[in-house]
């Protein structure tokens, strides 16, 4: 069970998440406000 | 929405899809979209307007209530709704009270003014609610008070004199007036929502509504600062249908979030260092880089704005609200027409039903005999024009409607041509190289369009214009 779920597949699917996680986190400080927030 | 708002929000529709009874996930939608009306209501420099403006939108809301209301007594649950609102307008005002402000960016008024702000709103919904639906008046009048409204906020010259106006008032300098100081958050989608609201009242097809719902659907949070324009017996008939957060609606949720915060903040925010502006207009000389900024501007507010409407529908599907699409491939469309079907579906469709058709209607049965031609010609620009001046009211957004407009009729022209001089058999239409023309063909009209959207110095837009066809 805990193999299937730790698979080498589903660690890169996390490490992935995780990226994306952390670029959003950190782009979205200094991120530009949304464009039709404006109108 | 920052990053902060977005989680919090995706929180309170997770816990809303998951409560067990109708009643209170709906209770919890309201007392959300109160409070995200104060708490997502920008800065501005005008004093205690940050409060005022969310104020003025609820009042609005409430106002336009009374009028489309079934004359009764009020019920008691409306009676709750309106206590609810007065509780949660003096509890912010008692942040005051606070080290720092909280909840909106600045300290709200002093108490008394509140007061005196609530007793004119109670004079003024009592005035409006005494005349109501039975006056044929009731309807135009309020429609008018909401267009007059929205052309005081979005003219350049007007706001800053109303910033002016407003400065003298609140004892700060009217010199500093500035067009930046009339930010009302939202107020453009809500304003339609209300128009389209009394518009279906006055042909008796809008449904029995309470305060409560009716405040959800004016402000649900997730569609509060750049919509979609819900219609509101569809919004209403989400929100008493009480659908479960299922995992399936969880995953359907989360994906959408997901693809708009990729669309958004990775996608769209690195497009906006290369996006098309005045600046870096003037910045590059040759006509290859002036293309790759105008690329960069038109993938930039397509990511920037579906990926807005992704989350808004993910977070109101967690809370069992199907908000309306606004987006469908638009820049992978064929003609024109279909690109505007499909780009900010639920303004264009706003436009349709209250402006191209009852105008072209009336131009069908003046008295002058018009060509048909003329009026699509018309009904087309008019259209597009006012679709324009909704984003503001000045000359590059009038340009950037005219320049769509007049491509609407052109593809009108061409399709009647082509169906009279050169019929083409279906196979040939589903060629893939006269779709990847038509597509071609379809972006790049389109993109040139954005250079009006996207400079508003209409001399440097010409510029630009003349720049890029290599005049």
């Amino acid at each position: 069970m805990l193999r299937r779920l730790f698979s080498h597949e589903n660690l890169i699917a996390l490490v992935l998440c995780l990226i994306l996680i952390g670029v959003v986190v950190l782009t979205s400080d200094s991120s530009p406000v949304w464009i039709y927030q404006g109108f | 929405m920052t990053l902060a708002q977005i989680f919090l929000f995706a929180l309170f529709s997770l816990v809303a899809g998951r409560l067990p009874g109708k009643q209170i996930r709906s209770w919890m939608l309201f007392a959300t979209s109160l409070f995200a009306v104060f708490w997502l209501q920008p800065e501005t420099s005008l004093r205690h307007f940050d409060f005022w403006f969310p104020t003025a939108t609820i009042a609005l809301i409430v106002l336009t209530w009374f009028i489309v209301r079934e004359r009764s007594p009020l019920a008691s649950e409306d009676r709750i709704s309106l206590s609810a609102i007065v509780f949660l307008i003096l509890f912010i005002n008692l942040t005051r009270l606070l080290p720092r402000p909280l909840i909106i960016p600045t300290y709200p008024p002093q108490v008394l003014r509140i007061f005196i702000a609530l007793l004119v709103t109670v004079g003024i919904i009592a005035a409006f609610a005494s005349v109501r639906r039975e006056s044929k008046w009731t309807f135009p009048a309020m429609i008018a008070l909401i267009v007059l409204l929205f052309v005081l906020l979005k003219s350049e010259t007007l706001q800053i004199h109303l910033s002016r106006a407003l400065r003298t008032a609140t004892g700060q300098s009217p010199e500093l007036a500035s067009q930046v100081d009339i930010t009302w958050l939202g107020f453009s989608y809500i304003a339609f929502r209300l128009i389209h609201t009394l518009r279906i009242c006055a042909i008796g097809k809008l449904p029995a509504l309470t305060l409560r719902e009716f405040l959800t659907y004016g402000l649900f949070y997730p569609a509060l600062t750049a919509g979609p324009i819900d219609r509101v017996e569809r919004f209403v008939k989400d929100l008493r249908q009480f659908q479960v957060l299922t995992p399936a609606r969880f995953v359907q949720g989360g994906k959408r979030m997901v693809i708009g915060m990729l669309k958004k903040f990775i996608l769209a925010d690195s497009l906006a260092i290369l996006a098309l502006n005045e600046i870096k207009a003037g910045q590059v000389s040759s006509h290859a880089w002036l293309w790759l900024l105008l690329y960069a501007f038109a993938l930039q507010i397509y990511l920037d704005f579906s990926g807005y409407t992704d989350l808004a529908l993910g977070i109101g599907a967690w809370a069992g609200i199907d908000l309306p699409e606004n987006f469908e491939r638009p820049y992978l469309q064929t003609d024109i027409g279909a690109f505007w079907n499909r780009w900010h579906k639920t303004l264009t469709q706003w436009f349709r039903f209250y402006v191209f058709n009852p105008l072209t209607r009336t131009l069908r049965t003046v008295r002058v005999e018009m060509p048909v031609w003329t009026i699509i010609l018309l009904g087309q620009l008019i259209t597009m024009i006012l679709i324009g001046m909704w984003h503001g009211i000045a000359w590059h957004f009038l340009l950037w409607g005219l320049w769509n407009g007049v491509g609407l009729f052109l593809h009108n022209r061409w399709v009647l041509f082509h169906q009279k001089f050169w019929p083409l058999s279906s196979t040939w239409r589903e060629n893939p190289i006269l779709r990847a023309v038509g597509i071609f063909i379809t972006f790049h009209y389109v993109a040139l369009g954005w250079v009006w959207f996207a400079i508003p110095n209409v001399d440097a837009a010409f510029d630009v214009m003349r720049k890029l066809i290599g005049i």
